[in-house]
């Protein structure tokens, strides 16, 4: 399951309301003017804390132009490809044959066709050969119960290095996998082009990349086949509508990473409608429905990120096509900002998460 | 004559000649006279709807979550309500 800015509310607000005296006044409709004004002027290029307040700020120009225009945002960028929908994937967790039995039976019931995991642990940069075993055979599992006609995509996040990528990569070759993603951390391209030489599954990344800026190293040296920036992130509809462009330029694809959460959840959907080179779409929920969901019914009144038929469908009301009130958040008070996942090896050493 | 009124000119007896209004009466401005260079570049070409407000908002599903929501919602003149976020939470319990 990917992972998005944590422990960085706080600053992330604060960057919007950097953003205030800006916006107030402005046309709404104005929307790359705004975009390029508000990474421009920044100066300082945006990493993940202005990348992430300008995200929100363009969803909610896009929203705006839609209900202004009386169309859905899809519409307004040229979609749909596919009026059925956006195929999606849901994450699957379960460690043995049984409950992935079990998943298979409910994802096959509800027409869903491709799948995402992880692998199990965290790993050193040289790792022991029982613990890289212990991931090939996980991903092993998964493919034999699965069956052949659910896509499997694999999610490393990050946690291996190039080494030890380059073996598990090789070793899970002939369980044609719909692609790994994040088999080391992105800030090296020349570490992720050292595995991308040694195998032929398809490579994913940039769920942290920011703006289609963040992701010309990656396309030009040709070392990813799929690329994954996330709404919340990248900078918005607008931020990555120009990756997904560039990006079919260079005949890489989209897999958007998900948002877990259904603004922003519906706000890449419309995108992806209208991608050319749209792959799959993910979300973080499992084919059973969770208590996230729950949530999500509640503030918007429909089950905003669920599939039907394996694809997340399409609405025709204007903008993003929701309505969300103040009230309903309000029952959910800001927390405040908490410490983020601190994972550590053996040794004491700082593992990635 | 500028590129910019040589091209309403031509669209307007376009329109004319089908027997349409010309372009200017949907006020889309899209035809008028060259902008200035400046700030004021684009001002001929903006919609009546401005940006009023802006709003963000925290939401932690849980005391102890860790990855809060972040909305922001825009409020304009028009009436028209414009939502974003730029985070996510951590499942509910």
């Amino acid at each position: 399951m990917g992972r998005t800015l944590e422990g960085k509310a706080g600053a992330v607000m604060a960057c919007v309301n950097d953003f205030r005296d800006f916006l107030v006044g402005a046309d709404p409709m104005q929307v790359e003017h705004i975009w390029q004004s508000m990474y421009i002027h920044s100066f300082y290029r945006a990493g993940p804390v202005i990348g992430s307040a300008i995200s929100g700020i363009d969803q909610a120009l896009w929203d705006i132009r839609g209900k202004a225009l009386g169309m859905p945002v899809y519409k307004l960028l040229g979609g749909p490809f596919d009026p059925r929908g956006v195929r999606g994937d849901y994450h699957v967790f379960a460690g043995n044959r049984e409950g992935l039995a079990q998943v298979r039976e409910t994802a096959q019931s509800l027409g869903i066709t491709c799948l995402k995991s992880g692998i199990p642990g965290y790993y050193e940069w040289i790792e022991r050969r029982d613990k890289i075993d212990r991931a090939i055979k996980s991903i092993q599992m998964q493919r034999e119960v699965l069956g052949p006609d659910i896509e499997i995509a694999v999610d490393f996040h990050a946690k291996t290095s190039p080494s030890v990528a380059s073996i598990i990569v090789k070793e899970v070759e002939p369980l044609n996998l719909l692609f790994i993603e994040e088999p080391c951390p992105p800030e090296n391209v020349k570490a992720m082009a050292k595995i991308a030489r040694r195998s032929t599954t398809p490579i994913a990344t940039g769920e942290r990349l920011i703006a289609s800026y963040g992701c010309r190293e990656l396309i030009e040296m040709g070392v990813v086949d799929i690329l994954q920036t996330d709404i919340n992130h990248v900078g918005g509809i607008s931020g990555l509508w120009k990756v997904a462009a560039t990006a079919n330029v260079s005949s890489i694809s989209m897999a958007p990473h998900a948002c877990e959460g259904p603004i922003g959840g519906l706000a890449t959907i419309h995108v992806d409608a209208a991608m050319p080179n749209f792959v799959v779409q993910e979300i973080c929920g499992q084919v059973k429905p969770g208590p996230n969901d729950k949530v999500w019914e509640e503030w918007l009144g429909f089950p905003a990120m669920r599939m039907v038929d394996g694809r997340f469908p399409l609405s025709q009301k204007p903008g993003l096509g929701f309505e969300l009130s103040e009230a309903s958040l309000a029952k959910y008070p800001f927390g405040g900002t908490k410490p983020m996942a601190r994972v550590f090896h053996d040794d004491g050493s700082v593992a990635e998460w | 004559m500028q590129r910019r009124s040589f091209l309403a000119l031509g669209s307007a007896g376009l329109a004319v000649a089908k027997g349409r209004p010309p372009v200017e009466s949907c006020e889309c401005s899209y035809f008028q006279q060259a902008a200035p260079v400046g700030s004021d570049a684009f001002a001929n070409l903006h919609s009546r709807i401005k940006i009023t407000n802006v709003k963000v908002f925290g939401v932690s599903l849980t005391k102890e979550s860790d990855r809060p929501y972040v909305f922001v919602k825009l409020e304009t003149n028009q009436g028209l309500i414009g939502w974003g976020v730029l985070s996510r939470a951590r499942p509910a319990p």
